[in-house]
């Protein structure tokens, strides 16, 4: 499918250094490395905005930092809906990943680019990176008996219980990256499948269909991120 | 627009059908490496299978224990 699109980073001296690697996909490396880059610069330039602002009340025009600034409150406010105070400490990463995929998923629906998160490497990096750290959290909160809370309720039982555990939290892991590969991807396959049966008009329901897609996967895939932290928190009872 | 919590109940069971299956499948490959690495097909295999859906079981059965606490503690929904 990709062969058959034109994608504008395939042209890129990147592009050809990285496809003489042997094993490697170049297209979502380079793609996610844009989009990193996107968020970097939006990072930079609103960090000097910021930097020479002269009074605290909010602008009344629509500028790139109140935007952004609504964004974050938004999502800071919702963490703080289901985490309580430990929503600031986790703002760094939850935010990071949220703007991550949500602009993986958007450069998807821009023809001439690919979404990353269409591939799954870059869903199952995002995974591990939320369920270990989840389990830093839980360790680092409860200590050791977190690490008990594997074994079940009796002694006798831990043979087999702490095998199922592990089999869950790799589960865990898999639902959460594949949910969103599989969204991203067949988002992109339907596109392109319409797109060759009818060129004119009609892939165009579908590309308003993918932009909703992207905004409820990310959601989904945050969302989901909080739980699983919230859920190491308090994992006492 | 509803409370936070509200999504939180939503998607934590709307998430538990994926999960039951993944915890399948991953009980299911972590079965067939096993067997691959110790020569002994089709026996680990069919043990991580079943523990594979044992653990799929065991979230869903946690996740009802969990919501039928939540129930007794809160007054809405």
């Amino acid at each position: 499918m990709a062969s058959e699109t034109f994608v504008f980073l395939d042209h890129t001296p990147l592009f050809t250094a990285l496809a003489r690697v042997e094993g490697i996909d170049p297209a979502p490396i380079i793609h996610g490395a844009l989009v990193s880059i996107i968020i970097i610069a939006l990072a930079v330039l609103v960090n000097r905005s910021l930097k020479d602002r002269r009074i605290m009340p909010h602008e009344k025009t629509l500028s790139l930092t109140n935007l952004l600034e609504l964004a974050i409150s938004g999502i800071l406010t919702f963490m703080e809906g289901m985490m309580g105070k430990e929503a600031k400490r986790f703002l760094p990463l939850i935010g990071t990943t949220a703007f991550f995929i949500l602009f993986s998923n958007l450069l998807g629906n821009i023809p001439g680019f690919e979404a990353p998160t269409a591939n799954y490497n870059t869903t199952l990096a995002c995974a591990i990176v939320i369920v270990v750290t989840t389990h830093i959290v839980g360790i680092k909160t409860h200590g050791a008996k977190y690490i008990k809370h594997f074994l079940g309720p009796a002694w006798w039982l831990a043979w087999l219980i702490l095998p199922i555990e592990i089999i869950g939290h790799l589960a865990r892991v898999l639902s959460l990256s594949v949910r969103l590969f599989g969204n991203m991807f067949g988002d992109h396959l339907v596109l392109a499948t319409f797109m060759s049966l009818v060129a004119l008009l009609v892939p165009v329901i579908f590309m308003g269909l993918g932009l909703f897609v992207a905004f409820i996967q990310t959601f989904v895939f945050t969302l989901l991120s909080i739980i699983y932290i919230t859920g190491a928190l308090e994992e006492a009872h | 627009m509803p409370k936070p919590r509200h999504f939180y109940d939503l998607l934590k069971y709307s998430s538990l059908g994926l999960e039951m299956g993944a915890a399948v499948i991953i009980g299911l490959l972590l079965g067939i490496f096993l067997d691959r690495k110790f020569d002994t097909s089709p026996w680990l295999t069919l043990l991580f299978l079943g523990l594979g859906f044992a653990a799929g079981v065991r979230a869903l059965i946690r996740a009802v224990r969990d919501g039928a606490f939540e129930e007794e503690t809160d007054d809405h929904f």
